[in-house]
């Protein structure tokens, strides 16, 4: 079984894109959209965003908050922070492990 | 166009994403990708069929760790009052000690599915033993409560040993997975093995207090580790207030 973000698919990166701009606070979709294109300069499409926003809200890895006005702000649950953890610790190892590998070939 | 793109989605999906979806696209001037993105978007939600039965079904899933953790507190303060009193005879603490094996259980059920995608088979194994444990601690408790069979002590310390050594396994594989609060699993680890300590060498001078001192820090580790878990649930609802655009 593998982690629920990479299970995914296509949706795991906006996924995790999503779950990093959560860990800062709730936001709703236009907030996170800012913030994702912010963060990686590419943008990040409605149609993309609510199709991994559900997916998300399915696997109980985000909550819905009561929206304000007609904006719905969306915050990570404790198993969405536990599982962001884990795959940025994940991610964060495998980058270690390249830029090792090509210190040890640029010598 | 925003509206005729909006209907694009499939009505059940429009019940629980119509109202948001269609505020975010009005904030925004759309262009080609966002309408090829919002047409991509409309084809998979047709496809899998998402919205608010799939959204409400979940809901309950992100209460797991809370309840668990609630259920584990429960569990650790009647053990704090059961365990103590079952060393002045069977029935004073036959009671407390028997609620709080079964909030524990409650509470294994959820601490285990929440960290099983790490060491699937080591945490469904440490949720099964002291499980196993609990309910044969039930069975001839209730037994004797009915009177159905004398105050033997056979199956309920075998049960009480399982549950011990379950829980003394849980707690090190709660330790391993990280989920929870290592200091928690430690004191209960460290719980599990000062009560087992008697049950293995039970002709040793300390015996009573070991037991005692097992007694106070098994339950103290069960509800340092439901606090940790209802923190854990909560900690997201402590975050900042949504960001504006």
């Amino acid at each position: 079984m593998g982690s629920p973000i990479q299970d995914l698919g296509r949706f795991a990166e906006p996924a995790l894109l999503i779950l990093v701009s959560l860990s800062e606070g709730p936001k709703h979709g236009y907030a996170i959209m800012a913030d994702v294109e912010a963060g990686t300069g590419r943008p990040l499409g409605p149609g993309t965003l609510y199709a991994a926003l559900a997916r998300l809200e399915e696997r109980g890895l985000i909550e819905a908050l009561a929206p304000i006005e007609r904006r719905r702000p969306y915050r990570l649950t404790g198993i969405g922070a536990t599982n962001l953890t884990e795959q940025l610790k994940g991610l964060s190892e495998f980058a270690g492990l390249g830029l090792r590998r090509l210190r040890q070939t640029s010598r | 166009m925003r509206r005729f793109l909006v209907r694009l989605y499939p009505s059940a999906w429009r019940a629980r994403y119509g109202d948001e979806f269609d505020a975010l696209l009005a904030a925004r001037s759309l262009g080609p990708f966002d309408v090829a993105d919002v047409l991509l978007g409309a084809i998979d939600a047709h496809i899998h069929r998402r919205g608010r039965a799939a959204s409400q079904n979940r809901r309950g899933l992100t209460m797991t760790p809370r309840l668990a953790g609630q259920a584990a507190l429960v569990g650790g303060f009647l053990m704090l009052i059961g365990l103590p009193l079952l060393t002045q005879g069977l029935f004073p603490g036959l009671f407390p000690f028997l609620a709080g094996a079964g909030a524990l259980v409650v509470a294994l059920a959820g601490l285990s599915g929440f960290q099983s995608r790490q060491h699937q088979l080591l945490v469904w194994a440490a949720f099964v033993i002291p499980a196993a444990g609990v309910v044969m601690c039930w069975v001839d408790g209730v037994a004797m409560l009915v009177g159905a069979r004398g105050a033997g002590v056979s199956m309920f310390g075998a049960g009480i040993t399982t549950m011990l050594v379950g829980s003394a396994l849980f707690a090190g594989v709660t330790y391993r997975t990280g989920a929870l609060a290592r200091a928690a699993t430690a004191l209960l680890g460290l719980g599990a093995g000062l009560l087992l300590a008697p049950i293995v060498m039970p002709e040793s001078p300390a015996e009573m207090g070991v037991f005692m001192v097992g007694a106070f820090v098994f339950p103290i580790g069960w509800i340092a580790l439901g606090w940790s878990a209802t923190r854990l649930d909560h900690r997201s609802a402590r975050a900042p207030a949504p960001a504006s655009s």
